[in-house]
């Protein structure tokens, strides 16, 4: 009889710890991670640096979410312009700079925007490191503020779009982000 | 002989100089005033239990919350060396305490109306901000981040502040200002700096660049008036970056207003902190997400 006991506590643990093991990031946040990460994402990048103390529940809030998404399917559109920085001086006119990544293969359309606009060589490192991280890779993974769903023209047609804030694009060859902290 | 001659001389031009500043009146004022003992502990921190003996200047001070007049600002109590003499060989430490100093002049010789400076400004949101209420509306963003409801009342003692300081027709919403702090750092006091180095690093709650800082305080800057002084260090403060980002956008107000011919709406002129505006004018972009987020939270505010 304990011999039997025994092995169904084994058979227990084990059901149990493959499935534990066995669960995606995807399955396992379900609210931070909105779908599959291909294997580029790694638990530490469910939680910014002071959250990471908490224990995760299923109710728990976080700003971010992460979506992955086929490289090919993402375009980033660079919109360049003359204008003083409105964070310098307004005598000073330099280059401006934004930039928006789009994924038109999905239903709603993805839109990751910026916090604001900046100096072109913003958006010079950004191409650059897009460029470095998406090279041979498949998949590209991106971390964002929602900024919610939204009817808008694409490519002249009206189309619902999901807007965001973006945080952060990794890859299995790195990380880029905004504010250091949401990379590791 | 020699040298009180030259110190008669020295007084004399000072004199000169105080009386083309300041005019008759004021300067009868000063000499007539008796000299004001401090009532402040001699103490490395601001504390102020009661504001400076001021009765002759209260009417012109810049704001009631000031301590000091137009013209003038306040210096905090600090260690002040003299020089060895024959009486006192080795020279000494004394302690300067807390008092009003005559602002800086310009390049074109006019003296500059006001500077805030840190001290005064943690006096201000230290004295004055517990006792406000209204907006900005508690609760409604902690569902974006935990931390957003930690900062509502320096938003509106500052938004209050300015507000009073310029008059604007269409007051300054402190909503507005919440919703503008959680689009630039999802209202993480001390976001790590960005990535990039190339745009100059933005630092705190409202992502004040060292630009932003510099121009803020520079006395032959683009600001008229009002200035703030604070440090690149100081951006992560709570209380000084709130009270000098809201200057900063009383002053894009006034440059959105120039570029559109018009006055200018309170989200003109955060499209134009943000750099926006020009792009949103042309249409080329109508509805950038940096604004978008900003219309999030606002409405949420609103709700």
């Amino acid at each position: 009889m304990k011999t039997k006991l025994r092995f169904a506590f084994c058979g227990c643990f084990l059901l149990f710890g493959f499935q534990n093991f066995a669960q995606t990031l995807h399955e396992k946040y379900p609210r931070i991670l909105l779908n599959e990460d291909h294997g580029v994402l790694k638990e530490p990048d469910m939680f910014r640096s002071d959250d990471r103390s908490r224990p995760y529940t299923p109710q728990m809030v976080t700003s971010f979410e992460w979506q992955c998404f086929p490289i090919k399917d993402l375009k980033v559109k660079y919109r360049k312009w003359r204008d003083a920085d409105g964070m310098g001086p307004s005598n000073v006119i330099v280059t401006m700079c934004d930039f928006d990544i789009w994924n038109k293969k999905v239903t709603p359309v993805q839109d990751y925007g910026g916090r604001r606009a900046k100096e072109v060589t913003y958006c010079n490192e950004f191409r650059a490191y897009w460029k470095k991280l998406t090279k041979l890779e498949t998949y590209i993974c991106l971390s964002g503020e929602s900024v919610g769903v939204e009817m808008e023209k694409v490519d002249g047609k009206p189309q619902k779009v999901q807007g965001w804030v973006w945080n952060a694009i990794k890859t299995k060859k790195g990380c880029y982000s905004y504010f250091d902290e949401n990379c590791d | 002989m020699r040298i009180q001659k030259m110190r008669l001389i020295i007084k004399g031009m000072a004199f000169w100089e105080r009386l083309f500043r300041f005019g008759i009146k004021e300067l009868v004022n000063q000499i007539t005033k008796p000299k004001e003992k401090s009532q402040f502990p001699q103490d490395e921190k601001l504390k102020i239990e009661t504001e400076p003996n001021l009765e002759n200047a209260k009417l012109s001070k810049p704001h009631p919350w000031r301590l000091c007049p137009v013209g003038q600002h306040w210096v905090r109590t600090h260690e002040m060396h003299t020089q060895p003499s024959a009486k006192n060989p080795e020279g000494a430490i004394t302690i300067r305490n807390g008092h009003c100093a005559y602002n800086p002049s310009r390049k074109n010789g006019k003296t500059i109306e006001d500077i805030l400076k840190p001290e005064e400004m943690n006096h201000i949101a230290a004295t004055y901000f517990s006792s406000l209420s209204g907006p900005p509306t508690a609760g409604k963003l902690l569902s974006q981040s935990k931390r957003s409801d930690d900062y509502d009342v320096l938003i509106r003692g500052w938004t209050k502040y300015w507000n009073e300081i310029f008059k604007p027709r269409e007051a300054l919403d402190p909503d507005l200002v919440k919703a503008l702090i959680g689009s630039e750092s999802s209202f993480n006091l001390n976001p790590p700096p960005q990535s990039t180095k190339s745009s100059g690093k933005a630092r705190g709650l409202v992502q004040l660049t060292d630009q932003t800082i510099r121009a803020l305080s520079d006395p032959n800057g683009e600001l008229k008036n009002q200035l703030v002084e604070i440090t690149k260090a100081q951006a992560s403060n709570a209380n000084l970056s709130i009270a000098a980002a809201i200057r900063w956008l009383f002053h894009k107000k006034k440059l959105a207003k120039n570029r559109l011919g018009r006055e200018a709406t309170w989200e003109e002129a955060i499209a134009e902190y943000k750099s926006y505006l020009k792009d949103m004018i042309s249409g080329k972009d109508l509805n950038p997400k940096g604004m978008k987020r900003i219309h999030d939270f606002y409405r949420e505010l609103k709700k």
